[in-house]
C-alpha cells in the first residue's frame, strides 16, 4: 500500500514537473511572470511529492516491506531500526530519490529567496530540467518502488559491515553537498542566459556554493572516519576511485568559492566563475556516474548493471553539453581596467584557483585514466597512493605559501607592507619551530617532510597573524577557522604519515613481545554471544616506555550468511591514536593475527576537517542573516 | 575563435567520450590478463593424481605439437558446469587435455573424475597452487592452449561453446 | 676486543635487517592487487589468492629476491595493473603528463590575463 503511494507519488512529481516546465517557458516567452503563482504551485507540489515518495519508501523499509524489491536486497526483518531507516538511501534506488529530492529542496528553498524575478524563474526553470532528466531515468531504470510477486518472507540485505551510525549518516552529507551545487549551476545558467553574471549574482551566489561546500567536506570527513575505524588497517584515505569522486566537486567548489569572492569585490573573473559553476556540478555527476555505472573497481562502488550506466552517461554528457555550450554563447565578456599589479589579492586566488584546478586534474587523471586505457587498449595501470603523493606535493608547497600571503593582500592597493612584515617575522619562525619538530621527534627525515610541515606552520602563523590583524574578527571569521583548519590539517597529516608505527605479529594468548619501543602482551580471550553474532575479545596490552594501554579487538562470526568481520580497538587522545586489530591466522592454526598501528594526530585530522566545514558554516549562517 | 566552431568542437568531444565509456561499459569485467600469451610456459614438474611415479613434466608438453592444459578442482562449481565440454574434446575431437588439479585433495578429485568422468590425459597434482600462479592464472577454471610449449591462447572461466571453438580452429 | 665489536655490529645489524624484512614484506604485499577482489591490496585480502601469493612473495624474499624482481616476476603473469604504484612507462606517461599540461595551460591563461591590454 505504501509502496503503491510512493509510485504515485513519483509519477505525479513528473507530471506536475512537465506542466512547470511549460509554465516556466510560457513564462520565458511572454517575458512576463503573471503566471506566478502557478509556477509557485507546480515547484511547491513538486517538492511536497518527492518528500512523501522517499518518506514512504522509509515506511517500507521500516516496516519490512518485502514485496518491494529495494527493500527485499537490502534490508532483513532483524536489522536494528536505524538501519532499517538508513538503508533507505543506502542503496542506488532509494539513494537515487534522496539524490532528486535534494535537487526539488534547493530549488523550493531558492524560490523563497530574494531574487530579481528574471533569475529566480530562470534557475527553478533549470532546475526543473535537471529533476525531469533524473526522474525519468529514475522511473524507467531504477525505481525503488518495484514489486515483487509472491512477497518473500525475509530479504537479503544484513551485510553487518554496513550497519554502522556512520555509514548511515554519510549519504545524506555527501548529497546535500554535491547535489547541492546543482543550484549554483542553474543559477549561474539563468545568470548567463539573462545577461545578468555581476556582482550581484555573485553576492547571492556566495550562500548556494559555501552551504553545499562545507556539507561535503563534513560528508567526506565522516567517510574517512568510517574507513579509519571500521576497515582495520590504520588507514583513512586510500585514493580509491569512489574516494575521489566526492573529492573532486569538493576541489572544484574550493577553487568555485574563492572566485566567486573575486567576482563579487571587483567585478573581475566573470567567465570564470561562471565555468567554475558549471563545470562543479559537471563533477557531482562525474562522480556520480562513476560510482554507480559498475565501470570502478572498489570496495565500495555499488554493484550495478551497465545498463543503467548507458542512461546516467547520457544523461549527464547532454548535461554537459547544453550547459558548456550556454557558456560558450553566453559568457560574460568584461574588459580589463585599471592598473596591473601582482600583489593585489584577487590575482593570488587566481594563482591559487589554477593549483586547484591542476590538483583537481591530477585525481581526475588518477581515477579516469585506468578505466579509458582499459578501453582503449585493454591494458590496464593501477593507480596507487605514490602517483599522487608524488605529484601533488611539491605543487602543495607552493600553493600552501601564496595561501598563507593572499589573505593579507588588499584587494585594490598595492601594499607590501603587511606581507613583508608577516614574512620576515613568521617564516623564520616557521623554520625554527618546524626544524626543532623534525629534529626532536624524526628520525626519518627527507625534503618532502621537511617542506610540509615548514609550509604547513607557516600557513598556521599567517592565519594567526592575520587573525590579529582583524579590526573586526566576525568580518573575516569564516575564512579565517577554515584557513587555520587547512593548515593544522597538512600538519597532521604529514606528522601522521612521517611518525606512524606499525606491527604486525602472530600471537598466541600469554605472549609477549618486544618491538622496536613497544612491548606487547596478549593477555587473554572471552567470548561473548549476541543475538546474531559471537565475538571472541582479545585482550592486549601494550606498553610504551612508561606508558600503558590496553586495547580489545575482536572478531565477529555473524551466522546469516556466515561472515567474520573484524572490530578494531581505538584508544585515542590528542597526541596519538594506539590502534589493534586482529584477524584469523591463515598460515599458524592456533594463533592469531595481530595489527598494532601508533597514528599520531589523527584526532587533529578530525578537527582539522570539523574546522574547515565550521568556518564555511559560520559564513553561511552570517550570509543568511544579511 | 567563432562561438559556432567552439560548440562544434565540444560536441565532437562529447561524442568522443560517449563513446569511450561506452566500450569501457560494455567490456568484459573479468581480468584477462594476457601476460603470458606467446610466452613459453614455466618450467615445472608435478606428480600426476593417479599415479605418483608419473610426472606431469613442462619440458614433456612443450614437446607436443598442440595441447590444452585445464586448471580446474573438485571443489569449483563451474569446472562441473564446463566438464562436458572437455569430455567432447575428448571424445570427439581427439584433443590431448592435460588436466592441473588446483589446490584439491586427491580424494575429492579421484571422486569428481569417477563421477563425471575423466578427459585427461595426464593431470598434475598442484597442492599448493604454485604452479597456477607460475602461470599467471588467478582462479578455476582457467584453460590454455599450448603449441610447442608455446602459449597461444588463454581461456579464464569455464568453457563455452565460443571458447571450444577457438579451440579447434587453433588446432587446424 | 676487535671480536666482541665485530660481534655488537653483527648484531646491530642483523636486528635490522629482520625487521627491515618485516617491513619490506608489508610493503610489497600493500603494493600488490588482490585481482579476485574489488580494489584491495594482498595485505588487506584474506581471500585465497591474496594468501597463495603472500606465500609465494615470502618464499620468493627468502631466497634472497628484491623488491624489483618480485614486481617483475608478478607483472610478467599478470599484467601492470597487479603492481599499486605505476612506474614510469609508456603507458602511465600520459597518467603523468596530463596534470603538468593542465598546470602549464592555467599558467600561460593567468600570465596572459594578468599582461592583456588594459583600459
Amino acid at each position: 500500500m505504501a509502496g503503491y503511494i510512493g509510485n504515485l507519488a513519483l509519477f505525479f512529481s513528473l507530471i506536475f514537473n512537465v506542466f512547470l516546465i511549460f509554465s516556466l517557458i510560457k513564462g520565458i516567452r511572454n517575458n512576463n511572470f503573471k503566471n506566478l503563482k502557478t509556477i509557485n504551485f507546480f515547484n511547491n507540489s513538486i517538492f511536497l511529492l518527492l518528500l512523501i515518495s522517499f518518506l514512504t519508501l522509509i515506511y517500507c523499509f521500516i516496516v519490512s516491506d518485502f514485496s518491494n524489491v529495494a527493500v527485499y536486497q537490502n534490508s532483513h526483518t532483524t536489522k536494528p531500526l536505524i538501519y532499517k531507516i538508513s538503508g533507505a538511501w543506502g542503496n542506488h534506488e532509494g539513494s537515487m530519490v534522496l539524490f532528486i529530492l535534494i535537487l526539488s529542496l534547493f530549488s523550493f528553498v531558492f524560490f523563497r529567496t530574494k531574487v530579481s524575478e528574471k533569475l529566480r524563474v530562470y534557475t527553478v526553470f533549470f532546475q526543473a530540467i535537471l529533476i525531469l532528466i533524473f526522474l525519468i531515468f529514475l522511473i524507467l531504470t531504477s525505481n525503488p518502488f518495484d514489486q515483487m510477486d509472491p512477497r518473500p518472507s525475509q530479504g537479503l540485505g544484513l551485510n553487518p559491515i554496513l550497519q554502522d551510525p556512520l555509514l548511515a549518516i554519510h549519504p545524506p552529507f555527501l548529497y546535500f553537498g554535491y547535489v547541492g551545487f546543482s543550484l549554483v549551476f542553474s543559477f549561474a545558467l539563468a545568470g548567463l542566459v539573462t545577461n545578468n553574471f555581476d556582482k550581484s549574482w555573485s553576492k547571492i551566489a556566495n550562500f548556494w556554493i559555501i552551504l553545499p561546500w562545507s556539507l561535503l567536506t563534513i560528508g567526506i570527513g565522516l567517510g574517512s572516519f568510517w574507513a579509519y575505524y571500521e576497515l582495520g588497517w590504520g588507514g583513512y584515505w586510500f585514493w580509491d576511485p569512489v574516494e575521489n569522486a566526492s573529492l573532486m566537486p569538493w576541489l572544484a567548489a574550493t577553487a568555485l568559492i574563492h572566485s566567486n569572492i573575486v567576482t563579487f569585490k571587483k567585478d573581475k573573473l566573470h567567465s570564470w566563475t561562471a565555468l567554475l559553476s558549471i563545470f562543479t556540478f559537471i563533477m557531482s555527476l562525474l562522480g556520480t556516474f562513476l560510482v554507480r555505472s559498475g565501470v570502478l573497481n572498489s570496495v565500495h562502488a555499488f554493484a550495478n548493471d551497465p545498463y543503467r550506466g548507458v542512461y546516467i552517461l547520457s544523461a549527464i554528457l547532454f548535461i554537459t553539453f547544453f550547459s558548456l555550450a550556454i557558456f560558450i554563447i553566453k559568457s560574460p565578456k568584461k574588459v580589463l581596467y585599471g592598473k596591473y599589479s601582482f600583489f593585489l589579492r584577487d590575482n593570488f586566488i587566481l594563482i591559487n584557483n589554477c593549483f586547484l584546478i591542476f590538483f583537481l586534474s591530477v585525481v581526475l587523471v588518477g581515477t579516469v585514466y585506468p578505466i579509458i586505457l582499459d578501453a582503449i587498449s585493454g591494458k590496464s595501470i593501477s593507480v596507487g597512493p605514490v602517483y599522487y603523493h608524488t605529484i601533488l606535493a611539491p605543487f602543495l608547497f607552493v600553493f600552501l605559501f601564496f595561501m598563507s600571503h593572499g589573505p593579507l593582500l588588499s584587494w585594490n592597493k598595492e601594499d607590501k607592507f603587511l606581507q613583508i612584515k608577516n614574512f620576515k617575522i613568521f617564516f623564520p619562525i616557521s623554520i625554527v619551530i618546524s626544524s626543532v619538530i623534525i629534529f626532536w621527534f624524526f628520525d626519518y627525515k627527507d625534503i618532502i617532510l621537511i617542506l610540509g610541515l615548514l609550509f604547513s606552520v607557516y600557513l598556521i602563523a599567517s592565519v594567526i597573524f592575520d587573525w590579529f590583524s582583524q579590526k573586526k574578527l566576525s568580518l573575516n571569521f569564516g575564512r579565517l577557522v577554515s584557513h587555520l583548519g587547512f593548515g593544522t590539517l597538512i600538519f597532521a597529516i604529514f606528522i601522521n604519515a612521517y611518525l606512524s608505527k606499525e606491527i604486525n605479529a602472530a600471537m598466541k594468548v600469554g605472549d609477549e613481545i618486544k618491538i622496536q619501543e613497544f612491548i606487547i602482551k596478549f593477555k587473554s580471550i572471552n567470548k561473548i554471544k549476541k543475538e546474531n553474532y559471537e565475538e571472541v575479545f582479545g585482550n592486549f596490552l601494550v606498553t610504551n616506555k612508561d606508558k600503558q594501554v590496553e586495547l580489545t579487538p575482536s572478531i565477529r562470526k555473524y551466522d546469516q550468511p556466515i561472515q567474520f568481520t573484524s572490530e578494531t580497538s581505538i584508544k585515542t587522545n590528542f597526541i596519538v591514536d594506539y590502534y589493534f586489530a586482529i584477524n584469523l591466522s591463515e598460515f599458524e592454526k592456533d594463533k592469531i593475527m595481530v595489527r598494532f598501528y601508533y597514528k599520531p594526530l589523527m584526532f587533529w585530522i578530525w578537527l582539522s576537517i570539523l574546522l574547515i566545514a565550521f568556518g564555511g558554516i559560520y559564513q553561511t549562517f552570517k550570509l543568511r542573516n544579511e | 575563435m567563432n562561438n559556432k566552431y567552439k560548440i562544434i568542437i565540444l560536441g565532437i568531444t562529447i561524442v568522443i567520450i560517449f563513446v569511450l565509456f561506452l566500450r569501457v561499459l560494455n567490456s568484459n569485467k573479468t581480468y584477462q590478463p594476457n601476460q603470458m600469451i606467446g610466452k613459453k610456459i614455466p618450467e615445472f614438474i608435478l606428480e600426476d593424481l593417479f599415479n605418483k611415479n608419473t610426472k606431469l613434466d613442462s619440458k614433456v608438453l612443450s614437446g607436443k605439437d598442440f595441447a590444452v592444459l585445464n586448471i580446474w578442482a573438485s571443489w569449483c562449481i563451474p569446472c562441473r558446469i564446463e566438464h562436458p565440454f572437455l569430455m567432447d574434446l575428448k571424445d570427439k575431437n581427439q584433443i590431448n587435455i592435460i588436466g592441473l588439479n588446483y589446490k584439491d585433495e586427491s580424494v575429492n578429485a579421484k571422486n569428481f573424475l569417477k563421477k563425471y568422468g575423466n578427459p585427461y590425459s595426464l593431470i598434475g597434482v598442484d597442492k599448493k597452487g604454485e604452479v597456477a600462479i607460475q602461470l599467471g592464472a588467478y582462479g578455476v577454471p582457467e584453460t590454455y592452449v599450448l603449441k610447442k610449449g608455446k602459449i597461444i591462447f588463454k581461456h579464464i572461466g569455464p568453457l563455452n561453446e565460443d571458447a571450444v571453438n577457438k579451440i579447434l580452429e587453433l588446432k587446424k | 676486543m676487535k671480536k666482541f665489536i665485530f660481534i655488537v655490529i653483527f648484531f646491530i645489524l642483523s636486528s635490522n635487517v629482520f625487521s627491515a624484512n618485516e617491513e619490506l614484506k608489508n610493503k610489497i604485499y600493500k603494493n600488490i592487487r588482490c585481482i579476485v577482489c574489488q580494489g584491495q591490496s594482498i595485505y588487506e585480502s584474506n581471500s585465497d589468492f591474496a594468501i597463495d601469493l603472500k606465500k609465494l612473495i615470502s618464499k620468493k624474499l627468502d631466497n634472497g629476491e628484491n623488491e624489483k624482481q618480485i614486481y617483475e616476476f608478478l607483472i610478467s603473469r599478470y599484467g601492470d595493473w597487479i603492481v599499486f604504484n605505476p612506474g614510469l612507462n609508456f603507458n602511465s606517461l600520459a597518467l603523468w603528463l596530463l596534470p603538468l599540461i593542465v598546470f602549464m595551460i592555467g599558467g600561460f591563461l593567468i600570465f596572459r590575463l594578468n599582461n592583456k591590454k588594459r583600459k
